[in-house]
């Protein structure tokens, strides 16, 4: 009897922790959303509380200011000789700000307070401002989303590694803390601050080769990349709409 | 240790992690609660963490590293208690 009721209360145990692990599994995203809606008074408080001074803001603004100037001359002269080719380059884009970044929160994400009520969807890109990519939309929430930026530690993406006016394709690797690595053949021709690009037509700026390695007698090469932004510096991003 | 006084400073602890944000604040806040023995406050803490921060984006979107946290803490504590603490020797030799 003792038996038989211990054997019902073990089973009772096992269905209930079973049937709150499958809950979580399949209700994951929208209970996700919810505790984000929940707590949206407490994040806008906390955007209160932490929201860089105006003065600082403006600091930042006049420092990259001119460093942007030939740049958006660059970028205008791309897009217009894409319009004249007949391939339109350009993408619309939604300002967020950004609620929380690494390494203050784990996994090398940022979460963003634009979600699907800005029409933001899972698998847009982010950008930390023009063409400088910088990660994609992992998860969407009602007025919060989560982005996996691409040096997320196991995230593996297709790039471009650009010498000289020739182009060579590559997998590059996420390493965390804003890094990235990819490998290449050994005598593939690379230097230290060859631009990795993002492929296809809008294209974008993933970041420099900031070291590479070349064991000997080894058949492959190791590029180390550094991103264009440090994530814990970023106050906006953009959202890239398909 | 698994006075309401200590579950509430834990889950302070976890609270403030979240807040400021400093993961690893969290993350010794759910340490600490399953190694008190508040084993479903731990818990508790942990989905809620893991549905706020989601899975790592190069794992599976099943994982839920703050529960496992608990649930290994958890284990520890209970073979800590099993093998060390409740062992008795033996009054002969």
């Amino acid at each position: 009897m003792r038996r038989t009721s211990s054997f019902a209360s073990g089973a009772i145990v096992v269905l209930g922790v079973g049937a709150i692990i499958a809950l979580l599994w399949v209700g994951r995203a929208p209970l996700g959303g919810a505790l984000w809606r929940v707590l949206a008074p407490v994040v806008a408080l906390r955007a209160a509380v932490f929201q860089p001074s105006e003065a600082q803001l403006e600091e930042e603004l006049a420092s990259t200011t001119a460093a942007l100037a030939d740049r958006n001359a660059l970028a205008q002269e791309n897009s217009e000789l894409k319009r004249l080719l007949g391939r339109q380059g350009e993408r619309k884009t939604i300002l967020a700000g950004v609620l929380q970044y690494p390494p203050q929160i784990p996994y090398d994400t940022l979460i963003i307070d634009a979600g699907s009520d800005e029409g933001v969807v899972v698998g847009d890109a982010v950008s930390a401002g023009g063409t400088t990519l910088i990660g994609t939309v992992s998860q969407v929430y009602g007025t919060t989303a989560r982005v996996a930026l691409f040096s997320s530690p196991g995230s593996s993406y297709d790039a471009l590694l650009g010498h000289a006016g020739a182009t060579v394709p590559l997998p590059v690797v996420g390493q965390g803390q804003g890094s990235l690595s990819a490998e290449v053949p050994a005598g593939t021709p690379v230097a230290v601050g060859d631009p990795i690009v993002a492929p296809g037509i809008a294209g974008g700026y993933l970041g420099s080769v900031a070291r590479i390695e070349a064991p000997d007698n080894s058949t492959f090469e190791t590029l180390y990349i550094t991103a264009p932004a440090s994530p814990s510096l970023l106050h906006f991003v953009q959202v890239v709409l398909p | 240790m698994k006075s309401p006084v200590f579950v509430v400073a834990s889950l302070f602890f976890v609270a403030l992690g979240w807040w400021l944000p400093l993961w690893p604040l969290s993350a010794l806040g759910i340490v600490l609660l399953a190694a008190g023995g508040a084993f479903p406050a731990a818990f508790v803490a942990g989905v809620v963490l893991d549905l706020l921060w989601g899975a790592p984006p190069s794992a599976a979107w099943f994982a839920f590293p703050f529960v496992a946290l608990a649930v290994l803490v958890a284990l520890v504590r209970l073979a800590v208690q099993v093998f060390l603490l409740d062992k008795r020797l033996p009054e002969r030799v």
